[in-house]
């Protein structure tokens, strides 16, 4: 019997296209934005050629020059596209916006900018490093003036890097944020399942409500049934999304895979617990519970810097007790310590107080929910 | 005049989303556009707060390079113990963590493998600048090591030091053409992001009113009424492009105040004009999923689902360049693109010649099209409902 009611409330749920639209497609869809969006910004393959302009004062400096044109970003993108000048055509082409500097003269050359920004700052480190080469070269030579024979120049363009990333398995991964975010947002949707559960059996609160509890089925019994298929519905979606990130996109999670399902399946009970607890003990009218939710789940999210990342570290330095009992920020948390952090300490306290939260929402609303009958409504 | 003037008694019910969206766009463009504008008299290189951890002691190789990285970064005072250095980073309280492991500068004067380790925070844009700060150290410490053996590595850091302490001078170049780029820039960012509002606004609002006057009941009782189909159809055309219009002067007053360098020159008013083109093509839009959709809160998962979707596809969150080639591809296919990309080109706009905005020109038509193409299929959608009636 019970299961033929969990069965049916599936059916119930699975048939609710605005439900579906927004847990099954929209997640999927924002991931597909995020991914199509983002997926270029930090690869360093997309750096544009920058348009410079060289003035030479008097005699060019050959050596320098070739160096300009023959420099490559990493994947054999040139650099630099230079116009040969004088100063007056040079300005003006930088008023124009045409180039993003001028260069002028030889052994010393000077740079020409007009605003501070990224394109600038990698021309000067360009200028800079060319410049600290010369005088390396000028400097040896002076003392040891064979040094050009035992491949001085080899050795002054070779470049090593004395750098090494702190671990090997977790290369930085800048969109990865956003898909936590977006997994936990995913999570606390299911707040509206909740609720609508809520409101699916109190008998005060909708038609369906008032025809289950004339019913002789026990209203604990249905509840839990019914949640427990908004549960399952729920981490249907999940799963989806999981299978989506994974495989289609193919988003790198590392080995933390397990551990972020874990996170998802206690979130998504704490999001049913939050929307069952505000449509028991909120007394208005279900649109008021809908807005009321949406306010505590859309505030949650903020406070947790998904909108403002620097709202996170404000709240958890200011006041690090609302950051322990915001669901959302719990969840956001849990996902990027298992980025940040070796071990699993923070990981495993974030899940306990959501855990602890969720059960206290599913004790409360169950408390809520008891010994309520009607003789007429 | 009535179904006029129930447009707006309908526009009304949707009054609290369309504020939301205005009021968040409007806060967001505040606080994005306060850094723009002001405009600094020197050229900076962004210094990051690092933190180093020194496991390899005091010594002349170590101490000229941390005097050498200093104008590169702020140091942070190092954390006691593994967990406080990792909440340093993850409360962004610096974005690089360098550590020197015991070891590396005898491996490096020996030739050995002993590399630097470093760690960041995974959005910091700023850390391949430190990145190559550090190479070009070592690399430079390397070559005078291996040409001038018999020198000491004190004696070597103070040439490094030297060397690297050569720096490119750099002149801003600020004149009164300053105001009217950063003028053009700030307004492409904000109608951009315009785009975005348009689309949510007019989706949610201006559909579901074309959705209530073509309930099947409510176009049978207009049938009947003495009012001619014309007529309404009329009316309603009429307050669409009133409701578009005052929203959009709206938006083109406020952006037009919080611009600092505000002036009424070609580009803004191009500016002006791409906006209002773009907002008959969502117009269409929104009026083709006004007549097809077949419940009201399915009008709401589209607006939400169409505004994301074309402005993260067509470069209003994004900027284009940005974007992968394959999906601008696919982009074209889309109003929005072309909205952005006129936007784009009326920011580096700099004569009123025909050649130059002849191309802004052409983008304006292509949305354009887009709108006809869109209202023609509204056309048919239509047609085929007024079949249904009888």
């Amino acid at each position: 019997m019970s299961f033929q009611l969990y069965i049916s409330r599936l059916k119930c749920l699975f048939r609710n296209k605005e439900a579906m639209f927004w847990c099954y497609l929209f997640p999927i869809m924002l991931a597909s934005c995020f991914f199509f969006a983002f997926n270029n910004l930090w690869k360093m393959e997309y750096f544009e050629t920058l348009p410079i302009a060289y003035v030479s004062e008097g005699e060019e400096d050959k050596t320098f020059t070739q160096v300009l044109e023959a420099a490559t970003a990493d994947e054999g993108v040139k650099m630099f596209d230079i116009t040969y000048s004088d100063e007056a055509t040079a300005k003006q082409m930088l008023d124009e916006g045409e180039i993003d500097a001028y260069i002028l003269g030889n052994t010393k050359p000077e740079l020409y900018v007009k605003a501070s920004g990224l394109n600038e700052t990698i021309i000067k480190s360009f200028l800079d490093t060319y410049r600290q080469m010369s005088t390396t070269v000028t400097a040896i030579l002076q003392k040891n003036p064979n040094a050009i024979n035992e491949g001085l120049l080899e050795d002054v363009m070779a470049h090593n890097t004395y750098l090494e990333a702190v671990k090997n398995d977790k290369k930085p991964a800048e969109l990865l944020v956003y898909f936590y975010s977006l997994l936990a947002f995913t999570c606390i949707f299911a707040g509206n399942w909740g609720l609508d559960e809520v409101v699916n059996i109190q008998a005060n609160l909708s038609g369906r409500g008032a025809r289950v509890s004339v019913s002789p089925i026990p209203k604990m019994k249905l509840f839990l049934c019914n949640i427990l298929a908004a549960f399952t519905a729920h981490m249907g979606s999940l799963l989806l999304l999981f299978f989506y990130m994974y495989y289609v996109i193919k988003i790198d999670f590392g080995n933390n895979l397990m551990y972020l399902f874990a996170v998802c399946m206690v979130g998504s009970f704490a999001g049913l617990g939050l929307g069952a607890f505000i449509g028991v003990w909120v007394k208005k009218k279900a649109e008021v519970k809908e807005a009321i939710l949406s306010v505590v789940t859309l505030g949650g999210a903020f406070l947790s810097g998904m909108m403002m990342p620097e709202i996170k570290y404000m709240v958890a330095t200011k006041f690090p007790v609302l950051s322990y009992i915001n669901p959302v920020n719990l969840l956001t948390d849990a996902m990027y310590s298992l980025y940040y952090y070796d071990n699993y300490d923070r990981f495993y306290i974030n899940i306990l107080l959501l855990g602890i939260i969720a059960f206290s929402l599913g004790i409360l609303s169950i408390v809520g929910l008891r010994r309520k009958s009607y003789a007429s409504i | 005049m009535q179904v006029f003037k129930t447009y707006f008694k309908i526009i009304k019910t949707q009054i609290v989303s369309i504020l939301i969206y205005a009021g968040l766009f409007l806060a967001l463009t505040i606080l994005f556009t306060s850094n723009i504008g002001e405009s600094n008299d020197q050229f900076e290189v962004k210094k990051v707060p690092v933190m180093v951890l020194n496991e390899d002691g005091e010594n002349d190789l170590i101490r000229g390079f941390l005097s050498y990285l200093e104008g590169y970064v702020t140091y942070v005072e190092p954390k006691e113990g593994e967990a406080a250095i990792r909440d340093a980073l993850y409360y962004r309280e610096v974005s690089y963590i360098l550590t020197i492991p015991k070891g590396f500068s005898e491996s490096f004067l020996n030739g050995g493998v002993v590399n630097l380790i470093k760690q960041t925070a995974p959005d910091s844009m700023e850390a391949i600048t430190i990145d190559t700060a550090i190479d070009n150290y070592f690399n430079i410490a390397k070559v005078y090591q291996g040409h001038m053996p018999e020198a000491s590595t004190n004696e070597i850091s103070e040439y490094v030091k030297a060397n690297l302490q050569e720096q490119t001078q750099v002149h801003l170049n600020a004149e009164q053409k300053d105001a009217f780029v950063s003028g053009n820039s700030q307004n492409k960012f904000y109608f951009n992001y315009l785009g975005y509002i348009i689309i949510a606004v007019f989706i949610a609002s201006i559909s579901t009113v074309m959705f209530s006057y073509h309930g099947l009941d409510i176009r049978r009782r207009h049938y009947a009424s003495p009012i001619t189909s014309k007529n309404m159809n009329g009316q309603l055309i009429f307050a669409n492009l009133i409701f578009i219009m005052i929203y959009l002067v709206m938006f083109i007053i406020a952006g037009y105040v919080l611009n600092k360098n505000r002036a009424i020159n070609i580009n803004t008013i191009l500016f002006w004009l791409n906006a209002f083109t773009f907002a008959l093509v969502t117009l269409s839009i929104s009026y083709l999923i006004g007549i097809s959709v077949k419940s009201k809160k399915a009008i709401s998962a589209l607006s939400t689902a169409v505004s994301l979707g074309l402005a993260f596809l067509s470069g209003m969150f994004v900027p284009q360049e940005y974007l992968g080639a394959p999906v601008l591809k696919v982009a074209s296919f889309m109003p929005a693109y072309w909205f952005i990309k006129a936007n784009e080109e009326i920011e580096i706009l700099t004569s009123t010649s025909w050649s130059q905005i002849s191309r802004i020109a052409s983008f304006m038509a292509i949305q354009l099209g887009f709108a006809a193409a869109i209202i023609s299929i509204a056309l048919v959608v239509s047609k085929r409902k007024r079949q249904q009636i009888s």
